[in-house]
């Protein structure tokens, strides 16, 4: 069995120990297709196609930056991979937001419950928004908010997650404006 | 895993790797617990009950316990009609997890996973799972397990299993239900005086002992059809054999010859289960295995009730799977779940997303518009509403 473990599976349910960079408070490439203004300074790893930045720990709160996830691809690496949802390119927000949850699930979150899920833009691209809470393995409340877009068949979401009290609204505002911020390369 | 979580596992595990207990009657063997007892102090059974107490409690706040009321009476009153004067000594606890499985621990805590709860058709065949779990609290058995370990030094199987629940690392505290499920790895011996016993708990308390194979029997097919037979928790702790049912199928029948009408108990299963059984079925679907959910929704289907639900399921596989024609069958069972009036509403918008997929726009447009007549607070109204103004 492959026990590799991405650093996104790793925030929400376990301790990781990756290694961190820091993300200054300007302007940085997400990836090839887009930029953020992160608002303040960051902690980053990266592994695959997804990007974690956290202020307080990735267990307490993290902002994960999936790029471009293809036909096929699951969310989360490692494990039992054929028996995670995995994404399709033809998808409509409401299937993506049931890709996320499952894949949440698969991975120990409890009663993911999903709200308001809306068009949203994703930078000038149109996309979908919604806000989940779950209770993590350990049983402490969590809360999240999902942004993300299909651009050429692949998926991009911005996942910005934390515990419920204190971790979770103490950044909330900066991801906002971090979203707001959201500019396509190349437009 | 922290420090004390990883010694915790590892010591399950270490209790788990034995493979021989000792029966009832053979030398050596320990009398039955007795209602309302408590190991002394300085005894190793209190170490056990101690370590226990410590999983117990962060099995409480685990946020996997289902806290829906009358479940959980149902289920202890199950359990209390089993072994009534054991009844204030133990703890049940139903567990939010997709898989077949029961356990009881030695200090009186009985896990029982929502997998049973969707896969047992009616109360006698619940009951028997647990009397059999009974089994195994009142003859003491995980202290005779331990004692054997500690006698046979049995440590190439401690390492074997560490190894193994290793590859569990990443989903954590599964890891730890599971490794908590495998401290009843019993002996065949323990097993058949737990089958024994289970059968004598539901025979007196007044349940239909014929039930009692069936689920098994259930268990052996949905086995055959999964994706990794080895995952079927429940069989990696409890050896399943042809013999073993054929044993309780002729035990059942001799002791329902007798022409005595006993309890099967459809209707409160049903009528304790039915309102979280869609919830269960999204779990279930949610393993991805859809041949072995196949043949779980199969048997769930022989119910015969909750059949918009059902259907809406059925159609959920379809979807989800996602192989060649099984766009047309999902809209099919989708259409078939609205002749029933338990249908969700969120079928009209299943169907709806896959109209637009098949190009069919004019069945979509009316799916979706159904649906947000239906629900037009829906929490998704506005994605739904951009939708339609897409297809305008």
């Amino acid at each position: 069995m492959k026990r590799r473990v991405t650093p996104f599976a790793l925030p929400l349910f376990l301790c990781g120990c990756a290694a961190y960079s820091l993300v200054e408070a300007k302007r940085t490439a997400i990836g090839d297709l887009y930029t953020v203004d992160p608002q303040i300074s960051w902690s980053s790893t990266s592994q695959g196609k997804t990007d974690t930045w956290t202020v307080d720990g990735p267990f307490l709160q993290a902002v994960h930056f999936v790029k471009g996830l293809e036909d096929g691809e699951v969310l989360f690496k490692g494990g039992d991979e054929e028996k995670r949802p995995k994404f399709k390119k033809h998808m409509t927000p409401s299937e993506i937001m049931e890709f996320v949850v499952d894949s949440l699930s698969a991975i120990g979150a409890q009663d993911v419950q999903t709200v308001n899920l809306r068009p949203e833009r994703f930078g000038d691209v149109p996309g979908f928004r919604f806000e989940m809470i779950f209770t993590s393995n350990e049983g402490l409340e969590k809360q999240g908010l999902v942004i993300g877009t299909i651009m050429k068949e692949q998926l991009h979401l911005i996942i910005y997650a934390g515990t419920r009290a204190h971790y979770y609204p103490k950044h909330k505002e900066h991801v906002e404006r971090m979203i707001q911020s959201i500019s396509l390369k190349g437009k | 895993m922290s420090l004390y979580r990883s010694v915790c596992c590892l010591a399950l595990i270490f209790l788990a790797s034995v493979s021989c207990a000792t029966a009832r009657g053979s030398p050596g063997a320990l009398p039955d617990i007795r209602p309302g007892q408590r190991p002394a102090i300085d005894t190793e059974e209190a170490g056990l009950w101690m370590m226990m107490d410590r999983v117990e409690e962060r099995l409480r706040t685990s946020g996997r316990v289902v806290t829906d009321a009358n479940l959980n009476l149902y289920v202890r009153d199950i359990v209390c009609r089993l072994a009534a004067e054991h009844c204030s000594d133990i703890r049940v606890y139903i567990v939010r997890t997709p898989h077949f499985n029961a356990s009881m621990a030695p200090n009186g805590t009985m896990q029982v996973w929502t997998g049973l709860i969707l896969r047992a058709e009616n109360e006698a065949q619940l009951a028997y799972v647990l009397g059999h779990e009974l089994g195994h609290y009142l003859r003491r058995h995980t202290l005779q397990l331990w004692r054997d370990i500690r006698a046979k030094g049995n440590f190439l199987a401690f390492f074997q299993l560490a190894t193994a629940a290793a590859g569990f690392g990443y989903i954590g505290p599964i890891a730890e239900l599971i490794a908590l499920g495998s401290i009843y790895q019993f002996s065949r011996d323990s097993e058949r005086e737990a089958d024994d016993l289970g059968f004598e708990l539901m025979a007196k308390a007044g349940y239909d002992p014929r039930e009692a194979s069936s689920i098994w029997e259930a268990l052996i097919k949905e086995q055959k059809a999964a994706k990794d037979p080895e995952r079927i928790i429940f069989f990696s702790t409890h050896p399943s054999t042809e013999e073993r049912v054929e044993t309780l199928k002729q035990l059942g029948e001799r002791a329902g010859a007798d022409g005595v009408n006993r309890i099967i108990g459809r209707e409160r299963f049903l009528a304790a289960v039915l309102p979280l059984r869609a919830d269960l079925l999204r779990d279930e679907l949610r393993q991805r295995d859809f041949a072995r959910t196949q043949v779980v929704l199969d048997r769930v289907f022989e119910s015969g009730v909750g059949l918009g639900v059902l259907h809406f399921c059925q159609g959920e596989l379809f979807r989800l799977r996602g192989g060649e024609g099984d766009e047309r069958k999902a809209i099919a069972s989708y259409q078939k779940a609205l002749e029933f009036d338990d249908a969700p509403v969120e079928t009209y918008r299943a169907l709806g997303f896959l109209f637009v997929r098949v190009g069919n726009k004019a069945q979509a447009r009316n799916s979706l518009e159904r649906y947000l007549a239906i629900r037009p607070d829906a929490d998704d109204r506005d994605m739904i509403k951009a939708h339609l103004q897409e297809m305008q």
